[in-house]
């Protein structure tokens, strides 16, 4: 995720990325960190504030489309790489186990 | 709402409720009978006037949820398909305030939902994905004479009314024990819903705010869901999501026994499925062996959670009931539990589950549950569990590993037992629910469907 104030701090970017469905993302940033979000997004010219229905509307009507977007890993999600972390950590440790 | 009647089951605890319970239809918060037994209509409105005709005689019979806790008499509901509601004639603008994948169907969705392959709405039995359905009747009752007596009444409004066309009846019935077609007890977990008046079971978590599942009603964001217009349409109505599962019996024996030598190991590998023994009893409380007394208990049945079993020792992390309701396991992404929760109906219809049924045959044995999972955005959360938390692993970090109950398998599927030392991964897991149907619905509101009846000609 990422912020980015830009034409001398009047505009600002809001870029993120993540793995699954565009509305249930939102829907859980809604349940569960509300204020944050309005904290960040309350400069907005015409946000009607993240518990307002139209919100996710007014997400889709400024949504940029992007030109490029590159995955190194297009079949690895966050989840997996941390799967994948854990499972070499124990494979070091069964193999130190066996050959100390 | 002074005119509750006391509640029929010893356990449930009444309060006062806070929502319009007159106007809401009963089969939303009304739990099935034990034993249950009724059936699903299916029809098509070949006239509007007729279809609206036939709202009107039937309204007065839809029960409202008005002491919902009591099922001791039969009751129907009504629910219309987006074709349903054009049928009718409901005004254009109102159509056009429905969500979208309400009006193209659940078929059209299949993507959304990965209904593909073997459960590809190509492979549906008819009527599903025809488009013809237009109007869902249930029937509710806890007595063969009372399903009689209510099926009567319903058909008694339809039948020989000339522009009303029945598309099938599918009778359901209670297994014995009250079992579901896979031999263990179903329907226990259902999310607690503020407002409603009956104080929650152990263990059923917080309440849910009314909005989640109730359409004009704050959800747990604190606002309503938006809601399809005029508001006498919308308010107090809900979504529904049917869906029709064939139980392919022979195929989950067969990997049972290929994968248990015992009958012990047979059952534990089956309770490491769901995450229940098929009593009912929840492997976080009985990890070792089954408890049926404990089954049988719904103040002590779900009243667990993960926090002692945050390695998925007891119950497997990609265990039916786990990715049902994480409850509180650490899930990899932020989510809240709360807003992919559904009220479901379960309902079983064929021959009891059958343990020495090992034949492909078996598997072809018309047999299984059709289920009505009610919420305010049925479509939305649908197509959530079915893309997240069925159809996929990722979101409790277990790869790809799918529902191994309702699941679609694909080809070397497998399923993961965590275990000390190391864990057991059990290879060639199948489809052992097969999609054969499935449509969206809204259940209106008592007062919409009487709105609905009494629609005139020029309104469109």
């Amino acid at each position: 995720m990422r912020f980015v104030f830009f034409d001398n701090d009047t505009r600002m970017l809001f870029a993120t990325s993540f793995d699954g469905d565009w509305d249930t993302y939102i829907d859980d940033f809604i349940a569960l960190i509300p204020d944050y979000l309005d904290i960040i997004d309350s400069a907005w010219e015409g946000w009607p504030g993240i518990r307002n229905p139209g919100a996710k509307d007014y997400i889709v009507k400024h949504q940029i489309t992007a030109e490029g977007w590159f995955v190194a890993n297009p079949e690895l999600t966050l989840a997996e790489i941390q799967r994948l972390q854990r499972l070499g950590k124990a494979t070091d440790e069964f193999l130190d186990k066996i050959n100390p | 709402m002074s005119s509750v009647q006391e509640p029929a089951a010893g356990e449930l605890s009444v309060q006062a409720p806070t929502l319009d319970l007159h106007e809401i239809q009963a089969t939303v918060l009304r739990q099935r009978p034990a034993p249950y037994l009724g059936a699903h209509m299916l029809l098509r409105v070949d006239d509007a006037r007729a279809g609206r005709e036939l709202l009107r005689r039937l309204t007065p019979h839809v029960d409202s949820a008005a002491g919902w806790w009591n099922a001791a008499s039969p009751w129907l509901s009504v629910a219309v398909s987006y074709a349903g509601l054009e049928a009718l004639g409901v005004p254009a603008d109102s159509l056009q305030s429905f969500p979208e994948a309400f009006r193209v169907g659940m078929a059209a969705r299949a993507r959304h939902l990965g209904d593909e392959g073997l459960n590809d709405p190509k492979n549906w039995r008819p009527p599903y994905g025809t488009g013809e359905i237009h109007i869902g009747l249930s029937a509710f009752s806890d007595s063969e004479e009372k399903r009689s007596q209510v099926l009567a009444m319903a058909r008694e409004q339809y039948e020989r009314l000339p522009g009303i066309h029945p598309l099938g009846m599918q009778d359901f019935g209670a297994q014995p024990g009250d079992l579901n077609p896979l031999g263990y007890k179903d329907g226990i977990d259902q999310p607690a819903i503020e407002g409603s008046g009956v104080e929650p079971l152990p263990g059923q978590g917080p309440r849910i705010r009314a909005g989640e599942f109730i359409l004009g009603y704050p959800g747990e964001a604190g606002v309503p869901l938006p809601m399809p217009e005029p508001d006498v349409l919308g308010r107090n109505g809900t979504f529904v999501g049917l869906r029709k599962y064939q139980s392919r019996v022979g195929a989950f024996n067969r990997f049972l026994q290929a994968h248990g030598s015992t009958e012990e190991e047979r059952e534990l590998l089956a309770a490491k499925l769901v995450g229940r023994w098929r009593s009912g009893a929840p492997l976080t409380l009985a990890p070792e062996v089954d408890d049926p007394a404990l089954g049988a208990d719904p103040r002590r049945n779900n009243d667990f959670d993960y926090a002692n079993d945050p390695h998925g020792r007891q119950a497997p992390f990609g265990c039916h009931i786990r990715r049902m309701n994480p409850r509180n396991s650490k899930l990899s992404r932020l989510t809240d539990v709360n807003i992919h929760r559904l009220i479901r109906r379960g309902t079983t219809y064929g021959p009891p589950y059958d343990p020495n049924a090992l034949s492909v045959e078996a598997d072809e044995v018309p047999r299984g549950a059709i289920f009505l999972f009610i919420s305010a955005k049925a479509m939305a959360t649908l197509e959530f569990l079915q893309q997240e938390w069925i159809n996929d692993g990722n979101f409790i970090g277990i790869g790809d590993e799918r529902d191994p109950i309702i699941g679609l398998q694909e080809e070397g599927a497998s399923f993961t037992i965590p275990k000390e030392p190391v864990r057991r991964r059990v290879h060639g897991i199948e489809t052992f629910h097969v999609l054969q149907g499935g449509e969206y619905f809204f259940m209106p509101s008592l007062s919409a469907l009487r709105w609905i009846g009494n629609l005139v000609e020029t309104e469109r």
